[in-house]
């Protein structure tokens, strides 16, 4: 047991979100779930949504890892983007939230110091486990489900029996049969895995409620599997077969804010899976009251309330939440209007229908939850044929949340108490969808256009303001297609103002050629919706016809990419045949692909998507053409967001840095530019005509060199920007006599003239100096701010802005026109923009492209931590690609459904586009959404309170929005700065019972976890019109008392004997110093070099050997248990072909496989030689394959030297030795040293 | 010089052969794992044999798998020797090389050893 105060001797959860309460809180959760897992082997932590769960989980890994190094951990995660989550927070807390690496939990480079490994499936899941245990494994819930086809010849039982003997030879056949019943075989399967992988000392279940329908009959075999995996039960005649079979979660620690629906059973149900629940029966019986179960669950359940300290008041999440709960959405508790008399009768008679459909004998007036169509689009419902994520197993074959194929609502699974399989699919339709379809096809026939939508057109009018607050929004749906037709009236709402803003702000000798763009935008764009509609009729008569097909594409479709797409907001749309690529996309193309947004196809979703990204229209200066010029080498944007770096360290004026260089280098002008001339020869490639930006590279490469000799500061500075930026550019190749180069010293460029003093706010405001740190982490943070900033300036909305401005400049759409551009001026111009943004006040104009800029600015550190944490020590130029990476692509409305689309989640936890997104209950659960959106909208809604509760958790987490926004401030708030929850829907209709039903759930639910309450069971999921219709019909209102728990944490779970940590600050950094000062030694080699590549805890070297051989090896500090230790890695080269099975599930994955013969050749060389060879295997290639790599321990400080030259000379000898065997080569250090310096880092993997 | 049997002296269930070139080490429930210690001038080089040839020519890709292994496991490497048979190695360095350290070291090498074995086998381990 461990008590607080120990316990935040090492950890710091203050580290991001800053001290207080909130860190407190999350301190103490650590140690309770700590001290619960020690006392009952099981804890729930049942906080509510955004309180840091994850966090509190980690902190208490920590807490058990550092006291226990071995302590073996897995977690089990709802989904596959949620599992990378859980990798990517670990990382980060690893990182920031340990006081200092104890190097057991965090390594002394602040990386985790036992490896992460993501398991695609169950697999690969023992693959890895057989590999190497002493890991942390990550696994994700649907890998359980295990889909096996039911084909003849069991080709996928077969495929996965074949997997599973290749990792276990010794496996008995007989467990395997293929005749075997489908349940019996994989339960087999699951208890095969059970017996190969090892005891976890603890199970972190996230989201736990997917499991609280436990082990009972009709429940999914998932659950089961997840059993038997776990070793929950002892399998009386399997013992023989399967050695080793039993328990394998010693702990279990399960994560959800809505840990039941009804009642402790649910509870129970989850802790029996992992075969926990012997110890708490009384959560099921029918025995006792609802207050003892409820004292019996909180002795491992915690719950803490979420608040906000605003005007010295607690705000509970129901007071800082403002609910729009009359349906409303643009005036607060009032009611959806209808103004207009054509919509009104449009409403009343598809009332009509309706109630004649539920007035029907099938339906009996009722329906279920969400599963009408009509509530969310009057126009016609065709089949979608969703694609789903599918992992290597196919569990994840259906769309989210157990939609299926053939459903039109995501979140289909509520119908399947539905028995009647007649039934269950007509609710699986809609029981509305073929009336209306009927109502819309008259519709359209005899008026020439679409059913008018009260709802739907109310909401996109209330979001369509968007682009001139830069408020996001999240939406969610349950009719799969309201996706796309939301994103398609919200597209065309965009254009309007798009294109109205261009009008306005393009001079007018432009606007003939304007409008002739336009015209050819709405052309394509036609084409491609014509195209679609085809598609989709084609697929309708299909499914109308119910033919065993229904939902394959279509075999007759022209264009066989857009026929099979399964939405139009899927992805990137049609690739555009314009004839051959322009000159500028030739010579752009490969400085594209180095900034990581090569793959950009545009597309005709809005006329930004069409002119502002991709390649663009042809033959004119268009914003896809200008961002890429952007990115060229040469012309006159080539150097507009480079950074002058001479300059800057001479503090210069533009004009005089050659100058004041030769006044500092104390040198001739003349004697300067030659020496600058030949110092930059090796950082050009031989060439008649070298681009200005290469140009002006080498000319900083070669000053700050000459700057780095010198002494002091400023030569410190030289150093680190010149290893950072310019160290891999050099050639080791021959020296040329290159051109002259000191006008690349003159450069002005965006960055060199926002330091400018006159410019001193807008930097503060959208590039701050980085006042923190070493002089390398301060340049470091400096340059990814600037390439962060550089890329928004050039994909996004800001976009927008910097080319009105050049058109207004250039008065013309001539692609040469550009070249006449002096970029000096053009700098000056665009700060002078963005200084006018920054000092009128925001509401007073429109949202642009300061703002974007300022918000990223003023968030980067929270921007990072969410996206990109590996982004902090990865080389810069792979953080600009990544960077561009994520920004590439932008659209201002975002949809999803079937399958995540990482990149745009990613978006949307950045300031810019996408402002809206529009998602099925895909994103309901674990992805974190909140940095910059603080409005939810229920379109559709779902049918239990924990699911409206989980998606309105995507926002209200901390650090978000509103958090940032509201917590700590001093006065009572605006209602509208509150975090906006909207239940759109329309009074006069059958659609306000449901929410209605839904909102009292709400309320309930809200009750039991704050009062210990349970909910009146019942079949909650239908609503029955008749009875409804005549209950109370007043609006239900909010709770609106303060909140409190009814699961606290226990006093005794803060009490702990434990006074001291295992391994204390000073230990870990004394090791550190022993370690870096090896770097003083030679180990008894004839030379021995080290390379400047050396971060916390590795040294990268080259040994010069007696034989005149070289070889390069890299140290890496340890620890094994309590022992600290030294791995040396010593490179042979690559030696692997590709080929051969490799024993792997997932074939992509699986690089890993290397031929006979070459694996036949190695082994040859090796046999004499006692060496311990490494395969350095995976996606990304690198420059060896093979390695030698052994450890020693380092005990007293005396016997270090001694000890690590035994190593040194046991690893670089062997490896030198077998790489002149086996490759006859002597291969230099260079190649070698970016992958030695990586080894063993996150994004490495 | 440490004498590597005096540093084995006294831990609980550990045995010494008789020709004093190799101790058995407790895994669990009443199984060892046999570890042969060789010494050098400036090392002890301690090794267990995992599976003999007629094993491994069973195992698919088994060079591959232990090379992989080889990657993310501490103190111990495993490889295949002259003999053809699958070995499990760790060393020590003479110099100011405790008794902790040395059991530390023996104890790691023996469950690698035999918990490799198990993967590839099947044998009992728990």
């Amino acid at each position: 047991m461990i008590g607080i105060k120990t316990a935040g001797q090492l950890l710091n959860f203050g580290a991001r979100m800053g001290e207080g309460p909130r860190a407190e809180e999350q301190l103490e959760g650590a140690v309770a779930l700590h001290n619960i897992l020690e006392t009952h082997g099981v804890a729930y932590l049942a906080d509510e949504v955004g309180m840091g769960k994850t966090y509190v989980a980690l902190g208490a890994v920590a807490l058990f890892r550092h006291f226990q190094p071995g302590f073996r951990v897995l977690f089990l995660a709802p989904r596959a983007n949620i599992q990378q989550k859980w990798m990517k927070e670990f990382r980060n807390f690893v990182a920031y939230n340990l006081r200092y690496p104890d190097m057991r939990v965090a390594a002394l480079d602040r990386q985790p110091a036992r490896p992460l490994v993501s398991c695609e499936n169950l697999i690969d899941f023992l693959h890895e486990a057989l590999v190497d245990h002493e890991r942390d494994f990550f696994l994700r819930l649907p890998s359980f489900s295990l889909a096996l086809g039911d084909g003849a010849d069991r080709g996928s039982w077969r495929r996965l029996r074949d997997q599973l003997q290749r990792e276990l030879p010794w496996m008995p056949e007989g467990l395997f049969d293929l005749r075997s019943p489908k349940e019996t075989f994989k339960e087999n399967f699951a208890r095969a895995l059970c017996a190969a992988i090892p005891r976890f000392d603890l199970v972190v279940v996230d989201e736990g409620h997917n499991l609280k329908h436990g082990l009972g009959a009709g429940v999914s075999t998932r659950n089961r599997l997840v059993s038997l995996v776990f070793g929950r039960e002892r399998v009386s005649g399997q013992d023989v077969q399967l050695p080793g079979y039993g328990p394998r979660a010693q702990r279990v620690l399960f994560l959800s804010a809505t840990p039941l629906e009804e009642s402790y059973e649910q509870i129970w149900n989850q802790l029996d899976v992992f075969g926990q629940g012997a110890k708490w029966t009384e959560l099921r019986s029918r025995t006792a009251t609802e207050e003892e179960k409820r004292q019996i669950a909180a002795q491992f359940l915690v719950r803490r309330v979420t608040s906000m300290r605003i005007g010295n008041q607690e705000w509970t999440k129901n007071l800082y939440r403002r609910e729009w709960r009359r349906g409303g959405v643009r005036f607060h508790d009032e009611p959806l209007r209808m103004t207009d008399p054509r919509q009104r009768l449009i409403v009343a008679l598809v009332q009509k229908k309706v109630a004649e459909v539920l007035d029907s004998e099938a339906f009996n007036m009722s329906f279920q939850v969400g599963m009408l169509a009509s509530f969310e689009s009057f126009l016609e419902t065709a089949k979608v044929h969703v694609k789903a994520g599918t992992d290597a197993d196919g569990a994840e074959s259906t769309p989210s949340g157990g939609g299926e194929s053939g459903t039109n609502f995501d979140d289909a699974e509520q119908t399947l108490g539905i028995a009647n399989d007649r039934m269950r699919a007509a609710h699986r339709e809609g029981i509305d969808v073929q009336d209306l379809n009927r109502l819309a096809a008259d519709y359209r026939r005899i008026f020439g256009g679409e059913m008018p939508h009260p709802k739907m057109d109310g909401l996109v009018e209330r979001l369509a303001s968007a682009w001139t607050t830069g408020e996001k929004a999240l939406v969610f749906v349950r009719r799969i297609r309201s996706v796309g037709e939301l994103k398609r009236k919200l597209d065309e709402r965009y254009d309007e103002w798009l294109i109205g803003g261009l009008r306005e702000r393009l001079p007018a000798s432009v606007r003939g050629a304007l409008e002739e763009l336009l015209a050819q935008y709405r052309e394509e764009k036609l084409e491609v919706l014509e195209s679609r509609r085809a598609a989709d009729s084609r697929r309708a008569e299909r499914v109308r016809r119910k033919g065993p097909a229904a939902h394959l594409p279509d075999p007759q479709a022209k264009e066989p990419v857009e026929a099979e797409r399964t939405s139009e907001w899927d992805g990137p749309p049609d690739s555009k045949e314009r004839g051959e690529p322009r000159e500028p996309r030739d010579r752009v193309e490969s400085d594209l692909e180095v900034h990581g947004d090569a793959d950009d196809r545009g597309g005709t979703d809005t006329f930004f998507a069409w002119f502002f990204r991709g390649e663009g229209p042809e033959g004119v200066l268009s914003g896809a053409s200008l961002q890429r010029r952007f990115l060229s080498a040469s012309g006159a944007y080539a150097t507009f967001f480079e950074e002058n770096y001479v300059r800057y360290l001479l503090n210069a004026p533009c004009g005089g840095v050659a100058d004041a260089l030769a006044r500092h280098l104390e040198m001739e002008p003349e004697g300067l530019q030659s020496e600058l001339r030949r110092r930059a020869s090796r950082y050009l490639r031989p060439r008649d005509r070298v681009p200005r930006r290469e140009r002006m590279d080498a000319a900083q490469a070669a000053a700050l060199e000459l700057l780095a000799a010198r002494e002091g500061e400023l030569a410190e500075w030289a150093q680190v920007i010149r290893s950072a930026r310019f160290l891999d550019t050099a050639s080791p190749g021959p020296e040329w006599s290159g051109p002259d180069v000191t006008a690349g010293l003159e450069e002005s460029t965006f960055f060199s003239e926002l330091r400018s003093p006159g410019r001193a706010h807008l930097r503060e405001a959208i590039w701050p100096e980085v006042t923190r740190g070493t002089i390398s982490e301060r340049f470091r943070e400096s340059e990814l701010r600037a390439q962060m900033l550089a890329t928004a300036a050039r994909l996004g909305h800001s976009l927008i802005d910097l080319y009105a401005l050049v058109i207004a400049r250039l008065d013309s759409l001539q692609l040469r026109q550009q070249e006449r551009e002096d970029p000096a001026e053009l700098i000056d111009a665009y700060l002078d923009l963005l200084e006018r943004a920054r000092t009128i006040p925001r509401d007073q104009r429109p949202w642009a492209a300061f703002d974007e800029l300022s918000q990223i600015a003023q968030n980067f550190e929270l921007i990072l931590d969410v996206n990109l944490p590996t982004a902090r020590t990865m080389p810069l130029a792979e953080a600009g690609r990544t960077f561009g990476a994520l920004l590439r692509e932008q659209q201002p409305v975002g949809g999803m459904s079937g399958s995540v689309n990482r990149t745009l989640v990613q978006q949307f936890r950045l300031p810019g586009y996408p402002l809206i997104l529009i998602t099925t209950d895909l994103l309901q659960e674990g992805e974190d959404l909140h940095t910059f959106c603080s409005a939810v909208h229920h379109y559709g809604i779902a049918w239990t309170p924990s699911a409206m509760e989980q998606r309105v958790g995507r926002v209200d987490r901390v650090r978000s929005l509103s958090d940032r926004r509201l917590n700590g401030s001093e006065s009572d708030p605006e209602a509208s700065s509150l975090l906006q929850i909207y239940y759109p829907h329309l009074e006069d209709t059958v659609e306000v019972l449901q929410v209605r039903r839904v909102l009292t759930r709400m309320n309930q639910f809200l009750r039991l976890m704050h009062e210990g309450l349970s909910i009146p069971q019942g079949d909650e999921r239908r609503i029955d019109v008749h009875r409804e219709i005549i209950a109370d019909r007043r609006p239900v209102e909010a709770i609106r008392d303060r909140l409190r728990t009814a699961f606290p944490v226990p006093a005794w779970a803060l009490r702990g004997e434990r006074r001291k940590l295992a391994v204390e600050r000073e230990c870990a950094e004394r090791i550190e110093g022993r370690f870096h000062s090896l770097i003083n030694h030679q180990f008894e080699f004839p030379g021995l070099h080290w390379d400047p590549r050396t971060r916390e805890g590795t040294l990268v070297g080259r040994a010069l050997l007696s034989t005149g051989r070289q070889q390069s090896f890299t140290l890496r500090l340890l620890s094994s248990g309590d022992h600290p230790l030294v791995r040396c890695i010593s490179p042979i080269g690559r030696c692997l072909q590709p080929g051969g099975s490799g024993g792997g599930a997932d074939e992509n994955r699986w690089v890993e496989g290397a031929d006979e013969e070459s694996v036949e050749r190695i082994l040859a060389s090796a046999r004499s030689l006692s060496a311990h060879l490494g395969a350095k295997l995976g996606k990304r290639p690198h420059t060896y394959d093979l390695t030698v790599e052994d450890d020693v321990l380092l005990g007293d400080p005396e016997y270090d030297i001694e000890r690590v030259r035994l190593l040194l000379h046991r690893v670089v000898d062997r490896a030198d030795s077998l790489e002149r065997r086996h490759l006859d080569t002597d291969r230099p250090h260079a190649p070698f040293a970016d992958d030695l310096a990586r080894e063993g880092e996150a994004f490495d993997a | 010089m440490p004498d590597w049997r005096d540093l084995c002296r006294g831990i609980p269930r550990l045995r010494l052969s008789d020709d004093g070139k190799t101790v058995e080490v407790p895994i669990a429930r009443g199984r060892f794992q046999r570890i042969e210690i060789r010494e050098t001038s400036e090392t002890f080089e301690l090794s267990g044999v995992i599976a003999r040839r007629s094993v491994l020519r069973t195992i698919e890709d088994a060079a591959l798998r232990i090379w992989r292994r080889n990657r993310t496991t501490a103190l111990v490497g495993f490889r295949i020797d002259a003999r053809d048979r699958l070995v499990g190695e760790a060393w020590l360095p003479k110099a100011g090389v405790t008794r902790v350290e040395f059991v530390w070291v023996l104890r790691h090498i023996a469950s690698e050893c035999d918990l490799l074995e198990f993967h590839l086998t099947g044998r009992d381990r728990e």
